[in-house]
């Protein structure tokens, strides 16, 4: 971990550590680390996620998570609800900014726990998790409001071209932001990509970022304008290959926080309740145990304690 | 579970969501002590905060009521003092008024509102500036065109694709149906068209007149209505741009921004309260509207901040008034799933509950409310189904690609929590043709039935 370091960093790991420990003790109050800490933190992330594979093993057991979208509270509450990091293994399934007013403090804190307890967090890159796209979202605006400049954008969204494509749940369960791709068959494929750019609007990484299940057959064109939506046909097909029992993915709001399609071969998960603070949605996470079995746990919006930083600003609406 | 009004006993609804979680993860084993501490220490928190917000929302409906009633009361008295002496007071600038024109004018309406209860007429007031900034934003980012609409916005906004895409499709259904409208004829018709009045009702700084005059489209009389604190802002930001001022017609405009608002031979905007009908019969006199001509009535996002009696009561009067009109309303439907609950609480933390949606919550309701109160005819559609159905695919397909859109499934729940619905009621024929392509049968299809109240 301490290879490469340059800067005034102390060689003792345990002092590391320390600092880490009080970083994510401050994060986890949703207080944002000063820019040259997330510098730092980020370098030494991107140590560790480029070690990595585009199909990151995964052993159980492990708390499958959904999207965030900078909904810091909310996130607050998963920890609580499915036990902290590192007492429950996490893989998180990307979307961490973006849409919520958090986005900063979301992805530090998950990028401070990667750093501190690597193997007992796997955290996926979502389509958010992209310079395009954090510009019309949010996160880029974020960044500027709380930092006054881009620099903290720019080191995030440099180090979100790292974080792995997809995971594999003890050879069984195949976790990835989006969905299938016309172009993969095997994992294999997806192992060959070479993943450290940014999210590209076609191709084969695109499309395991952004594709959606579909009750049709076979492969359609996305309303979303990238990747395909894939149908019952597919996922079967693709799970028989692959010998897997399911596609875990997120990237879609679900009311009840996760959905199962596709006669069990594909669930989708979601873990921002209330979704943008609008849509009345519950959120879910995913505890698959020792054994590999399965529990779906719901959860809904953090109580908010009268934060005074919570902004009283409610969504918008067509008034 | 409990079958109650959601509207009027949100803090029980609170309670019943949490309950129904607890029933949720109580299921899951609980595997570890600390996870079994963490739910005990939520419940008790929630319960706290229950009975935290419940008391803060009393208190704070108190306060919204008691402020509305020193609204009230500084608004007689000021109309009285100005009686007495006789004299006509001028607002020194666009928000020097005292009271609550000036924390109107000073932008704070959404501060002001009461969070957590209580219906304040500022709060509703405000969402006029919220829309007309969304407006904006939408023009900028080249959804819709509309050259007048940046006089009236302070200071511009960047909105969400999504609300760029939802303020698209209101706008473009809006302009369909006015186009259909200001181009109908008579059916067999061979002179010219007859001539037609627009009635805007909670116009708030709608800028269609001058939009319809620069495009030489304008209807023979355009009647804007609001609130006082509204129009009297209109009227100031019109009488002080010429680019507006020289679209109210070749005649000199009464203009009296305090209190009568703008008398003009093709443009009235006039202050109204909706709640009173005698402030619409005065605004009918005033402007001179004519019964018999063919009359559109817009009502966007307005009868549904108004109590049910009161909404149902300006849709009867005016199906009582025009021989021949169509009322269209944008408002939104469906309060009892997840998305509507959630959007009750938010507009009522914001001061502007949405009082009327319990009582049309259905298209059917909707369509129902004009055919039992005096209209012929009604349909009412989701934006949704509106969106994909009757806007025009190539103009759609245009604005689809202005912006990454990366918001499906909220924008479909979105757009089917809102609705477009009209009334007509018409003997001439001129109507004939008004209305939504037949993509859709028409709903509801019923002689006049005798009004309910």
């Amino acid at each position: 971990m301490s290879k490469g370091e340059t800067m005034s960093v102390p060689p003792v790991s345990s002092n590391t550590h320390g600092q880490l420990d009080a970083q994510i003790a401050q994060l986890i109050q949703c207080k944002p680390l000063p820019e040259h800490e997330v510098r730092r933190l980020c370098e030494k992330a991107k140590e560790i996620l480029m070690e990595e594979n585009n199909v990151q093993p995964v052993k159980c057991p492990v708390t499958i998570c959904g999207d965030i979208h900078g909904q810091f509270h909310d996130l607050a509450e998963l920890f609580r609800i499915g036990g902290m990091c590192p007492d429950t293994n996490y893989l998180f399934m990307g979307d961490y900014v973006d849409r919520g007013y958090y986005s900063v403090e979301t992805a530090t804190l998950l990028v401070a726990l990667k750093v501190r307890y690597q193997d007992r967090i796997t955290i996926l890159r979502g389509n958010h998790e992209s310079r395009q796209i954090t510009q019309v979202y949010g996160f880029y605006d974020e960044c500027l409001r709380k930092y006054g400049n881009a620099n903290v954008w720019k080191i995030f969204t440099d180090l979100f071209d790292y974080f792995p494509l997809t995971a594999l749940v003890e050879s069984e369960i195949f976790c990835l932001h989006g969905g299938l791709s016309p172009s993969i068959d095997s994992l294999d494929h997806i192992r060959d990509l070479d993943r450290v750019q940014e999210v590209p609007h076609e191709g084969p990484m695109c499309d395991l970022l952004w594709s959606d299940p579909d009750d049709r057959c076979g492969w359609g064109i996305s309303p979303r304008g990238a990747g395909y939506t894939f149908g019952q046909d597919i996922s079967e097909q693709f799970n028989h290959n692959n010998n897997l029992k399911l596609v875990a993915r997120a990237h879609q709001l679900v009311m009840e926080g996760y959905n199962w399609g596709h006669e069990q071969k594909v669930v989708t998960i979601f873990s921002a309740p209330n979704y943008c603070y609008r849509c009345g949605n519950m959120a879910a996470i995913l505890e698959v145990d020792d054994n590999m079995g399965h529990t779906f746990i719901q959860f809904e919006p953090a109580p908010r304690r009268g934060e005074p930083d919570v902004t009283r600003r409610t969504p918008d609406y067509f008034l | 579970m409990y079958a109650r009004n959601a509207i009027s006993c949100s803090g029980d609804d609170d309670e019943r969501v949490a309950e129904a979680q607890w029933g949720v993860t109580q299921q899951q084993p609980c595997r570890s002590n600390h996870q079994r501490r963490a739910r005990e220490r939520d419940e008790r928190e929630r319960r706290e905060r229950r009975e935290r917000e419940e008391s803060e929302r009393e208190r704070l409906q108190r306060r919204a009521r008691e402020r509305d009633e020193r609204e009230r009361e500084k608004t007689r008295e000021r109309g009285e003092e100005r009686e007495k002496r006789g004299e006509e007071r001028r607002e020194r600038t666009m928000e020097g008024g005292t009271g609550a024109g000036t924390r109107l004018g000073m932008g704070m309406g959404m501060a002001m509102a009461a969070p957590g209860g209580g219906s304040s007429t500022v709060a509703v007031q405000a969402t006029n500036d919220d829309a007309t900034a969304s407006k904006l934003s939408c023009v900028t980012k080249g959804y819709i065109y509309d050259d007048f609409v940046h006089l009236f916005v302070r200071r511009s906004v960047k909105r969400a694709p999504i609300i760029n895409r939802g303020y698209y499709a209101r706008w473009a259904t809006m302009r369909m149906l006015l186009l259909q409208f200001l181009e109908s004829d008579l059916p067999n018709a061979s002179g010219p068209s007859p001539k037609k009045q627009i009635l805007s009702l909670g116009a708030g700084f709608d800028t269609t007149f001058f939009q319809l005059v620069a495009e030489g489209r304008a209807p023979h009389k355009f009647v804007e209505l609001d609130f006082l604190e509204v129009t009297k802002k209109k009227a100031m930001m019109i009488a002080t741009k010429e680019v507006l001022l020289s679209k109210l017609g070749p005649g000199k405009p009464e203009i009296d921004a305090g209190k009568e608002g703008i008398v003009s031979e093709r443009y009235s905007l006039l202050p109204c309260d909706l709640r009173n009908l005698k402030d619409l019969d005065d605004a009918f006199a005033k402007a001179e509207l004519d019964a018999k001509l063919p009359t559109l009535i817009f009502a966007e996002c307005v009868l549904i901040y108004m109590d049910p009696a009161a909404s149902r009561k300006v849709v009867k009067w005016c199906a009582d008034k025009f021989e021949s009109a169509a009322f269209v309303i944008y408002e939104q439907i469906h309060p009892d799933d997840a998305f509507g609950q959630q959007m009750l609480k938010n507009l009522e933390s914001r001061g502007c509950p949405l009082l009327g949606l319990h009582d049309t919550p259905t298209l059917e309701s909707k369509e129902r409310r004009f055919t039992d109160l005096g209209w012929q005819r009604a349909v009412a559609m989701d934006m949704d189904a509106i969106y994909h159905q009757q806007l025009d695919p190539v103009d759609r397909r245009r604005i689809e690609r202005l912006e990454i859109f990366d918001e499906f499934e909220e924008w479909n729940i979105m757009q089917a929590h809102y609705c477009v619905a009209y009334g007509v009621k018409d003997d001439t024929g001129v109507f004939y043709k008004f209305g939504f392509s037949q993509k859709k049968a028409e709903n509801v299809q019923k002689p006049i039935t005798p009004v309910i109240m």
